[in-house]
């Protein structure tokens, strides 16, 4: 056996310390980056007084959308904890833009299959789009840019847990057809390349699927199909909802409350 | 005659609330159509009763085949998780060839399989499916191929052969491929930023770097850059890249862009930088250049 | 540096099932600086022999990692010797393959768990082993045996390599001379690049056994990854078609359960109980021989339980852990002795050591092409093969020759397990053939007479050591009938027996009728002892007398009325 020198000795030690220094270094920069990012209290505690209580003029928001925002599953009003903050404000604000004077009312296209159907181009792709809902219309109205902002940040960080609700195996297996992979042959995309893998959402522009009341979701469909919601850019749900039948509506809505959610943890 | 009488008045409506808020909505908006809309445009798809349809999942048998066709069908939506060996950038199989492979005029899989071995002008000789799909792994997935008896490679084939279930072999079928687009007069890269910006970067990113999950996975697929397909794969070139965003793109509405914009937008992805065409060596990478329709 | 002195602790009943007390008392600076370099050598040598093993076996790259990683800890804190480590092995590799093949294609999820499986089992039987005290056994293993069967598995991996070294794909699990044929037709299809890139590797390795001290198996795979990346800079990576590793998923904690479950397990049940069964042997044959040549070099005293202990505890923590079989690797010991390591915390720091460089070289070794791990594999399986050993146990005329001969032509015809318990029985049937052959003289007159006291009356001797059992019958009788044809009976024998240990049964009987019939001439048969154990052992009960004599000699002889 080799004895080692001293001098050998020291320098393998000062490697060894000199490793552990840098795995140290790395692990801290690491854990530093994935740090989130401070919230703004004031706004924060806003947003909650005006969720709660409202102001003169505007209800309070959990009187429909309940105490924790989880929504109101049996009127259908949909749950807004854990939603993106910027799109609450964007739908905020479409809500509150002036429904138009001369909309025409756009027909669905005729679910004629039996022949080729003619597409027309898109008739409202440059607008921001609006939103119409016989109460939250009159509500974003009132409300300021500062207000929406602010009810935005409440709403994003209040933690939810959705309760799966049953459904027959055969509802499901359909449901989970559509939302995972869509409809092929009619080139109806899979709902989850857009609303995120779980249906969970993907940043501002997707909101969460999951953990909404079935009846919401399917509203909210028949109202792109008509025309009265139009606020989807380059009217992609327009083109999507015209694609489904209104039994694929229910399937892939009751897939989607049927999923187990939990969006920030308490 | 209504219909553009009605589509003035619009516009007229449209244009105040345009004015207001856009910019902070909707920052990707770049610039506005500049003819109205007025005709109509008769398209060759979707006409579902003329495309097959494959198995539905639920019905993968339950036996050791049915193992291996999940496997694959893993595989091939989350090859970043399942064929991590493999794979070298962001995609997925299912980034491209949408809906699990069943889509048609999105590269279907029900359309390919049955369809090899067969001459690739690519390769200039015949191939077999498994060098086909090695051929994705080293081009499209900028990756390492898997041999040809690997495990994976077996559980893609299954998957393959699974979901062609009842089609013909080796005849071509409706919705194979990605369709045709004829080549407009010229197609302007500048012009395909514009188109670009405004119909696409919602998904793609401004800097069509796609956008991410908070765990580092791809929710839509970068189109450009490190972690997209690498110079030798067929989504580079101008045309294919073309038919495909015409027949796909964006997703949900899908033959709404005209065969111009398609080109447009082809051309200016085509001009960004992606990483190395590994059929070549690093010189001629770095300074030979390549035409857009170059195989 | 450090003695082996024994401390308080090591004597207490706490350091005999915790064998690490034994050493980690002991650790001071120096030793411990000793053991990081020694670590880190270990570490850093094992990565090639990991991965080209772990595709050996039929297992996705990163389980090779994982086998020379988990293991090892094990074995340095239960097992015995300070110097062995333990890892993937190459005989077991390839046992490992031929038994498992056959119920599922080798890279799949189902072999990975019967793999696991088979790990688990065979921990259990060694540890079952150990417990039971039975590590003497390995003791007689025929060395000669150990070298046909190394042998036999170094030409098999050269053959096997063959075909990802050129770049072609053959069927595997064929009989050697199919494959051999296969390659002779495919001769055609050979990838250059491949063949170029692999043949770099060999000879890089060979040239760095040859010329330099530097650890061949790194100089060929840093030579082979540069000459690739070389190659492919020049000519892009598609168009050399080399086929690479690919990029290695490495988890920190890779638990696994083995699988007993009935749908899986039941079909493989009996081939894999004779396959860990015989991959239990190879692994501790393989294990014992390196612990006692450690031992002769170290000059620690092995235990060789204990070590038995070590390694099939590391085994089943290995079925917990996503490894495959390890036991002690030959060229990882040595290396490790060689760079000066002092205690078994080497072989934990190795773990750590791999471990951490795996995370970082993964994005690197994914473009290791898989001919230069054939290129790896060659090398190795050269290296098991020891011509001068080869030689030497050829040239010898004793049964040796036979036992190699046939050892070696059934690993390579008959697959490595039907080699294992080929070379087992011959093992057995070797020692009993040795050990049944007593040494008997037969001497007669003037050469006779040193052999028994002054003052006994004249007479013939029969020179007697050895063992004396029912096996040696024949060798005895032969003896007394070549006495009788020189004195017809009609003299005293004497049965000089002094370093006699056991007599049996048979052979008593044998003496009785002897000493019968020279009674009818009137002369007495008596066997001449050194002390009076074998007296009171056997001898008495048959109706001996025993007679002590002058100058510590005893003599017995049958009773008179015995007679």
């Amino acid at each position: 056996m080799r004895v080692m020198s001293a001098k050998k000795l020291n320098k393998t030690l000062i490697f060894i310390v000199l490793i552990a220094l840098l795995g140290l270094a790395w692990w801290a920069y690491q854990t530093l980056q994935q740090r989130p990012e401070s919230v703004d209290e004031a706004a924060l505690s806003a947003g909650e007084q005006l969720a709660a209580k409202g102001r003169e003029g505007v209800l309070g928001c959990q009187t429909c959308h309940g105490a924790k925002g989880e929504g109101n599953f049996a009127a259908g009003f949909p749950r807004l904890a854990g939603l993106n903050r910027d799109y609450i404000l964007k739908q905020l604000q479409d809500f509150a833009r002036d429904p138009l004077q001369t909309r025409a009312h756009i027909e669905p296209i005729a679910r004629d299959y039996e022949r080729t159907p003619a597409i027309y181009e898109d008739l409202t792709v440059y607008s921001a789009g609006t939103r119409t809902d016989a109460i939250m219309n009159g509500i974003a109205k009132v409300l300021t840019i500062e207000e929406m902002q602010q009810l935005g940040l409440y709403y994003s960080l209040l933690p939810f847990t959705a309760t799966p609700v049953a459904a027959d195996v055969q509802t499901l297996e359909r449901g989970a057809e559509l939302a995972l992979r869509g409809k092929p042959e009619y080139k109806m995309p899979r709902c989850t390349a857009c609303h995120g893998p779980k249906g969970a959402g993907f940043g501002a522009h997707f909101p969460p699927l999951a953990g909404q009341p079935p009846a919401y979701l399917i509203k909210q469909i028949n109202l792109w199909q008509s025309g009265a919601r139009d606020n989807d850019h380059l009217s992609l749900m327009k083109n999507i909802s015209n694609l489904l039948t209104d039994a694929d509506k229910a399937n892939v809505a009751a897939y989607f409350a049927n999923l187990s959610y939990q969006v920030n943890e308490e | 005659m209504l219909k553009p009488i009605l589509m003035l008045a619009l516009m007229w409506g449209i244009m105040p609330s345009f004015a207001a808020d856009s910019a902070e909505v909707r920052p990707d908006l770049v610039k506005p159509r500049a003819s109205l809309p007025i005709q109509l445009i008769k398209v060759p798809a979707p006409n579902p009763g003329e495309y097959f349809i494959p198995p539905y999942v639920a019905d993968i048998p339950e036996d050791k085949y049915g193992a291996v066709v999940e496997w694959g069908r893993k595989i091939f939506t989350d090859t970043q998780t399942y064929g991590k060996r493999f794979v070298g950038n962001g995609l997925n199989c299912s980034s491209c060839h949408l809906s699990e492979g069943r889509e048609p005029f999105s590269g279907p899989i029900w359309a390919a399989y049955p369809s090899y071995p067969d001459y690739r002008t690519k390769t200039r000789n015949v191939v077999t499916y498994e060098e086909r799909v090695q051929d994705c792994f080293k081009y499209s997935l900028d990756g390492i191929a898997p041999t040809i008896d690997a495990p994976e490679m077996e559980a893609l084939v299954a998957y393959s052969h699974w979901l062609s279930t009842g089609a013909p072999t080796n005849t071509h079928l409706p919705g194979r491929g990605f369709g045709s687009v004829k080549k407009p007069q010229e197609a302007q890269a500048e012009r395909g930023k514009d188109t670009y910006m405004s119909h696409c970067s919602q998904c793609h990113g401004t800097d069509g770097l796609g956008k991410k999950h908070p765990d580092g996975r791809y929710m839509f697929p970068p189109l450009w850059g490190k972690d997209s397909f690498n110079r030798a794969a067929g989504m580079t070139k101008a045309k294919t890249m073309a038919q495909f965003i015409r027949a796909n793109m964006p997703l949900g509405a899908p033959f709404s862009l005209s065969e111009q914009e398609a080109w447009d937008i082809a051309m200016y992805i085509w001009i960004q930088d992606r990483p190395y065409d590994p059929r070549k060596s690093l010189f001629v990478n770095m300074f030979i250049p390549v035409t857009p329709g170059q195989h | 540096m450090i003695k082996q002195t024994t401390t308080k602790l090591a004597h207490s009943w706490l350091a005999h099932w915790l064998p690490f007390l034994h050493w980690l008392p002991l650790l001071n600076r120096q030793s411990l600086a000793a053991d990081v370099t020694a670590g880190l050598v270990a570490g850093i040598l094992i990565i090639p022999q990991a991965i080209a093993l772990a595709t050996l076996s039929g297992m996705p790259p990163e389980y090779g990692f994982y086998t020379a990683i988990f293991p090892v800890i094990v074995v340095s804190l239960f097992g015995s010797s300070w110097h062995v480590l333990s890892g993937p092995n190459t005989a077991v590799a390839i046992l490992t393959t031929s038994i498992l093949q056959i119920y599922a294609s080798p890279f799949t999820p189902d072999y990975i768990a019967y793999v696991i499986t088979l790990t688990f089992m065979v921990g259990v039987l060694q540890l079952g082993f150990g417990l039971l005290r039975l590590g003497v056994v390995f003791n007689y293993f025929s060395y000669t045996v150990m070298v046909a069967l190394i042998t036999g598995v170094g030409i098999i991996i050269m053959v096997q390599s063959i075909s990802p070294f050129l770049g072609l794909m053959v069927n595997i699990g064929e009989p050697l001379e199919d494959t051999l044929y296969q390659l002779a037709y495919s001769i055609q299809l050979i990838n250059p690049y491949a063949a170029g890139i692999g043949l770099i590797t060999v000879v890089s390795g060979f040239l760095a056994k040859k010329y330099t001290r530097f650890p061949p198996l790194i100089a060929a795979v840093v030579i082979g990854m540069l000459a690739s990346f070389i190659l492919e800079l020049f000519i892009g990576s598609a168009s050399t078609k080399m086929d690479k590793l690919g990029f290695i998923s490495f988890s920190a904690l890779p638990l696994s359960v083995p699988d007993f479950s009935p749908e899986t397990f039941a079909i493989a049940q009996q081939g894999m109980i004779v396959g860990a069964i015989s991959i239990a042997f190879l692994a501790l044959m393989q294990s014992a021989i390196i612990a006692r040549s450690m031992a002769v070099s170290s000059g620690q005293h092995v235990n060789m339980n204990q070590e038995i202990v070590g390694h099939g505890l590391s085994n089943i923590a290995g079925g917990f852990l996503s490894c495959f079989v390890s036991c002690g690797s030959f060229n990882r010991s040595a290396a490790n002795l060689e760079s000066g390591a002092v205690t078994p915390l080497v072989g934990i720091i190795s773990a750590f050591v791999l471990g951490f460089l795996v995370y970082f070289a993964s994005d690197i070794l994914a473009f290791m092409p898989m001919a230069l791990m054939a290129g790896v594999l060659i090398l190795v399986g050269w290296g098991l093969i020891d011509g001068a050993e080869v030689k030497k146990l050829l040239s010898m005329k004793t049964e040796t020759r036979v036992i190699f001969l046939l050892t070696l032509g059934t690993t390579l015809y008959g697959g490595v397990q039907n080699g294992v318990f080929l070379g087992l029985f011959l093992s057995v049937v070797s020692y009993l053939r040795n050990v049944s052959k007593p040494e008997i003289q037969v001497l007669t007159g003037e050469r006779a007479e040193q052999y028994y006291p002054l003052d006994f009356e004249e007479g013939n001797v029969l020179l007697i050591s050895g063992s004396l059992f029912f096996g040696s019958v024949p060798a005895l009788e032969n003896a007394l009938m070549e006495m009788e044809e020189l004195d017809e009976g009609k003299e005293h024998l004497y049965l000089s027996m002094r370093s006699l240990q056991n007599i049996d049964q048979a052979s008593l009987k044998v003496f009785i009728q002897e000493a019968h019939k020279r009674a009818e001439h009137g002369k007495r048969l008596v066997m001449l002892l050194e002390s009076d154990k074998l007296y009171q052992r056997s001898l008495k009960q048959h109706g001996y007398v025993l007679t002590p004599g002058r100058g510590g000699v005893f003599s017995a002889t049958l009773a008179e009325e015995n007679l």
